[in-house]
């Protein structure tokens, strides 16, 4: 069942990965167009952000369960054994392959099944102030939530995934926290262990 | 052409790629057939994970030290022939290279570990060998090949696990294909039998590659 | 045409402090100092630089968020136009940011590196800072000047507008702004110049701009043209440069470029009677 010892660390793993194997581009035509996505939802939905906040999710959740794929055919890295080792997985590898960032994990539930990720530093929000009547509904970046959420129940872990707070509603640092609810053992393919 | 076929199976059993590089092969195949085969080959695969002898199994567990890894071999399905001038002039006119979103000449460059433990990697007959690979998410991606081996440095190796890791080279990397040709177009709905062409373009070209 | 420049958000009040947000129907403000009282909270956004940062995202990131935004699009619309419409209303408000921030930066001294000159160029642009600041800090009286000047440190970011000795010219030539999207809005767009720019040997009006293998479509296959959202981009950009035009995507295959695509740029007809006004037919 255990994965063999890795050879390599997952930090090395994934500043490998980002810097040798992956094509770039500019971060700002990310924030610009992941921008004018927000913004227009804002206005189809009337400014009902709650509305806004669940399209983002959803939004979210398709490239998730697409975007897992891509993770792992660059990658081919084993299953997690548990929720410290993905912790890791999804800071020093995902975010750092796809956004070129690693989130700190921190905040443990005592059962180790719920952390969470301080998003330093965040592409999507690069250069966004929102306006009075947004600051307190709007989860501006909501989608990686769902992103999040995707990705990892195709990897059949199914974890609720929010956002605790956000620099851009004037809170002091961004959280986003994960929590396990149950290992999705009758969907691990047959075959793997 | 060593390739005959290449399947793609969705988790749930269901057949949503199938190709043939020779078209003796499709004799008697019609697409109804393929979905069977697709079906069959999937569930053979559950059931073959649970035919382990119990005192292998058993011997497995105490000792723990199987080796899964598969070796990186170079350039399998890659343009191996063509030269870095030629390249660089194609490159000025192909700007993102020609690996999507993967960076460099090759989708990887170390040996990885095979998520298919105990489901079947090969199977053999008189006129075709088969080989599988499965991803964490359950994805299967089949092929067959009228000789032995898919390595064309190698076309008469006797070494079967060599053979296995040809193939699992070769099947990672129609895999990443799928990331890239598949995945990103907004067009597919996940499940479903794929339809671009540019999957099917690349295919070919990692296919024809391998002659 | 060169201009001086008038160094924006001096009257910084620290990234760090907390905002309220800004009324959406009026935008971002900026406090000024005689106005301090009426506005206690400065948008965030004028304290951060605008110096090209280099950042970078993988092409996956891009791609997959493309992906689904045409997804959401094309369930949304109605036909093959009303797609093309939306998808190119995404890309225009894009373009139109892009006029003068592109100028802004490509205003910077060729000869400016961040790295060789950093001492030199640092210490003079947060000394021009430091003294703007010493004006607007008496004034108002609300911030240390002190503060804001470790903030520039920390961050290590420095004012764009106090690198820029000479603001660069609008382009007013039709030849010049399709030279600058070619050129320098292509390379921050997708990293390298478009591969062709073509005038029209039919109608005067229209230019081609060629794109080998497009970077956000080259995954899908052709049918529905996603490139719309790159013609949005453009027409954005010359729209708001007083270049009005309408753009369109088409498919054109050649040889081995089998997603080489061209963007087709139809200007309006006083565009070009103001260019023949202006600089002859």
């Amino acid at each position: 069942m255990s994965a063999p010892a890795q050879s390599k660390s997952l930090k090395a793993i994934g500043e490998d990965t980002w810097k040798n194997k992956t094509e770039k581009v500019n971060a700002e035509l990310f924030t610009l167009t992941y921008g004018a996505i927000v913004s227009q939802l804002c206005a189809d939905y009337d400014r009902d952000f709650q509305k806004v906040n669940n399209h983002l999710f959803s939004m979210g959740y398709n490239i998730g369960v697409r975007l897992v794929e891509d993770f792992l055919a660059r990658t081919a890295l084993p299953r997690c054994e548990n929720m410290v080792k993905t912790s890791e997985m999804i800071s020093k590898c995902a975010f750092k392959i796809f956004l070129n960032m690693t989130p700190q994990v921190t905040n443990w539930s005592s059962e180790k099944d719920a952390f969470s990720l301080m998003l330093d530093e965040n592409p999507l929000s690069d250069f966004v102030e929102l306006p009075m009547d947004a600051m307190k509904q709007l989860w501006y970046s909501n989608v990686l939530s769902g992103v999040l959420k995707g990705a990892l129940e195709m990897v059949q872990l199914d974890c609720d995934v929010w956002f605790v707070s956000d620099i851009l509603k004037g809170d002091p640092q961004t959280e986003l926290r994960i929590k396990l609810n149950k290992v999705l053992k009758d969907e691990v393919p047959i075959g793997e262990d | 052409m060593a390739v005959r076929m290449l399947l793609v199976i969705n988790k749930s059993g269901g057949l949503i790629y199938h190709r043939s590089f020779e078209g003796d092969v499709d004799k008697g195949l019609n697409s109804n057939d393929y979905l069977i085969l697709a079906s069959i080959l999937h569930g053979s695969f559950a059931i073959a994970t649970q035919l382990t002898p119990k005192a292998l199994q058993l011997s497995q567990s105490s000792s723990k030290n199987i080796d899964y890894t598969v070796p990186y071999i170079p350039y399998v399905g890659m343009p191996r022939g063509r030269t870095s001038s030629e390249r660089s002039k194609y490159g000025a006119s192909a700007p993102q290279g020609k690996l999507g979103s993967f960076k460099g000449d090759d989708f990887f460059k170390e040996s990885f570990q095979s998520w298919n433990r105990s489901g079947v990697r090969q199977l053999c007959t008189d006129q075709f060998t088969m080989y599988i690979y499965q991803t964490m998410t359950g994805l299967k991606f089949v092929v067959a090949c009228s000789q032995g081996t898919l390595s064309p440095a190698n076309p008469s190796s006797s070494n079967n696990i060599f053979n296995i890791h040809v193939a699992d080279n070769f099947l990672r990397k129609i895999y990443c294909l799928y990331s890239d040709y598949v995945m990103k177009d907004p067009f597919y709905s996940l499940e479903m039998p794929i339809k671009s062409t540019l999957f099917d373009k690349k295919v070919k070209q990692m296919v024809d590659n391998l002659v | 045409m060169s201009q001086k420049i008038i160094l924006p958000s001096t009257s910084d009040d620290g990234i760090y402090t907390p905002s309220d947000g800004y009324e959406y129907t009026i935008g971002p403000k900026q406090s000024l100092p005689n106005e301090a009282n009426a506005t206690p909270t400065p948008s965030r956004i004028y304290s951060d630089s605008l110096m090209h940062r280099k950042q970078e995202v993988s092409l996956s990131a891009m791609a997959f968020l493309f992906q689904e935004m045409i997804a959401t699009i094309h369930r949304a619309s109605s036909s093959a136009q009303d797609f093309e419409t939306r998808l190119n209303g995404y890309g225009y408000g894009i373009g139109t940011r892009l006029v003068e921030l592109l100028n802004l930066r490509n205003s910077v001294p060729p000869n400016y590196s961040k790295s060789s000159t950093s001492n030199f160029l640092s210490n003079s642009s947060s000394a021009s800072i430091n003294e703007s600041h010493g004006s607007s800090g008496t004034g108002t009286g609300t911030i240390s000047s002190a503060s804001d000047h470790t903030h520039y440190h920390e961050n290590g970011t420095e004012s764009l507008a106090a690198v820029i000795n000479n603001m660069r010219p609008r382009d007013l030539k039709i030849l010049d702004i399709l030279q600058f999207v070619h050129g320098t809005m292509w390379t921050y767009l997708f990293g390298h110049a478009s591969d062709d720019l073509v005038k029209s040997s039919e109608r005067d009006n229209e230019y081609m701009i060629v794109d080998n293998l497009p970077m956000l479509t080259q995954f899908i296959p052709a049918g529905r043209s996603c490139d719309y959202f790159t013609c949005g981009i453009i027409q954005g950009f010359l729209d708001s440069a007083e270049f009005p035009c309408r753009v369109s995507a088409h498919s054109m295959p050649q040889g081995e470029l089998d997603q080489r695509t061209v963007y087709l740029i139809q200007f309006d007809r006083h565009v070009l009677e103001r260019d023949n006004l202006r600089f002859g037919p």
